[in-house]
């Protein structure tokens, strides 16, 4: 792994405990958009696996606020990201990636594990947070086929997602349409 | 015969507004023949098909492969390979290349080069800004990641030889030449007015950007002043 990459997920991993402690969802949430550019640039499985499982937590995290988790689970949960989130964090330190990235896998899966025990339906936060973190990237100029590689997602997801989004009115870009049409008038000609 | 290279962007908005019925239309009226690589299909119907959401719509392609509407032809590896080596090598980002397109997206390329047709149909707005305005691409990342970003001009240069004059149009074109041709009329035959066919467009237009393809609320307009 990049030095500048462990840097990068190292502070956003102390940042995302500090948060978690002092039950701050919207701190780990914008720690979740701050990856996005690591993310973008570095393409590889670190990043975008850590951008997931933050979003993923602090998400739980919101719901929580509104939707009581059952008390147990909850508690489970809680111990389970305190000790992974310490762990991935001293992993990384000492180079040792493959010990990180098991800390990411049961981070992921105390996510899922606490999701499933509460919702009904199949809109899971993990599936979601791989969308949502997807369509950041995209806006940051990466196609949507190859962030569906990067983030194991389909591209029919991805493209629901970024169509209902409003990136190309903020990009506020002059129209080609009518040299579009033009060509395509000449090939149907 | 027109042939169309179609990249898989395009055919899930029109699946996902059940507008393929357009490509069945443009083939018996204008003699166009869509083409589409074995990764595309892949993409479009056999990923969708697993997916319960989007089963109809992989189901909705697959009529079209089916009916002939779009036949599947292979690529050539390696100049695909050249072509994303280069694309991905034109911007650079702290000293690093900065990787913005996918192996299926420019093998493309070379497969509307053996079709013989200048047109690929991608609605697919980085590898559309890569073709028709780099430059306007490099700004998209600058503001986005909030940092200089190079441009290699050897690389680019390379890229647009290698792209030659391979050019790309958007599933919102095709709605735009079907009403151009009339062949949007039988649709809305029984409640046949103006108002009902300008909606008619200016909804498929809405439909097809909010799944995905790059028309922005601005190029809307711009095809409703153009076409009425």
């Amino acid at each position: 792994m990049r030095s500048s990459v462990k840097k990068d997920i190292i502070n956003i991993l102390e940042g995302v405990n500090k948060a978690f402690t002092s039950y701050d969802p919207d701190e780990i949430m914008e720690l979740s958009n701050h990856i996005i550019h690591s993310a973008s640039i570095y393409q590889e499985e670190h990043t975008t696996k850590t951008a997931i499982v933050v979003y993923s937590i602090g998400k739980i995290m919101a719901r929580g606020k509104i939707k009581r988790y059952p008390q147990e689970a909850w508690n489970e949960f809680e111990t389970t990201v305190r000790d992974e989130l310490v762990k991935a964090v001293k992993s990384l330190k000492k180079d040792g990636v493959k010990d990180f990235t098991n800390s990411l896998l049961r981070l992921q899966q105390a996510v899922m594990k606490l999701d499933k025990s509460f919702m009904s339906y199949a809109d899971y936060v993990v599936d979601k947070a791989k969308i949502k973190k997807g369509a950041k990237v995209h806006e940051h100029g990466i196609s949507i086929k190859r962030i569906a590689d990067l983030f194991g997602v389909s591209e029919w997801e991805l493209r629901s997602y970024a169509g209902a989004t409003r990136m190309l009115e903020r990009e506020k870009e002059k129209s080609n349409v009518k040299k579009r049409l033009e060509r395509v008038r000449r090939f149907f000609k | 015969m027109r042939h169309l290279v179609v990249d898989s962007s395009s055919l899930i908005s029109l699946s996902s507004n059940c507008l393929l019925w357009l490509l069945d239309k443009l083939r018996a009226d204008a003699d166009l023949q869509l083409v589409a690589t074995p990764e595309v299909r892949a993409e479009v119907v056999d990923k969708a098909l697993k997916i319960e959401r989007f089963r109809l719509g992989g189901v909705r392609v697959l009529k079209r492969f089916c009916n002939g509407t779009i036949v599947i032809d292979e690529t050539d590896p390696v100049k695909t390979n050249k072509i994303l080596r280069t694309a991905n090598s034109v911007y650079k980002v702290k000293g690093r290349s900065y990787k913005i397109v996918h192996k299926a997206e420019m093998g493309l390329v070379p497969l509307a080069e053996k079709k013989g047709t200048g047109l690929m149909l991608v609605d697919e707005r980085i590898v559309d800004k890569l073709i028709n305005n780099p430059l306007g691409l490099k700004k998209v990342f600058e503001r986005r990641l909030h940092m200089k970003v190079e441009i290699d001009k050897s690389k680019l240069k390379e890229l647009k030889s290698l792209i030659g004059d391979v050019n790309t149009v958007k599933s919102s074109d095709l709605v735009a030449i079907a009403y151009e041709k009339g062949l949007l009329k039988e649709y809305v035959r029984e409640c046949a007015s103006k108002k009902t066919m300008k909606d008619l467009v200016s909804g498929s237009l809405w439909g097809l950007k909010k799944s995905g393809c790059s028309i922005s609320t601005n190029d809307i307009k711009e095809y409703n002043k153009l076409l009425f």
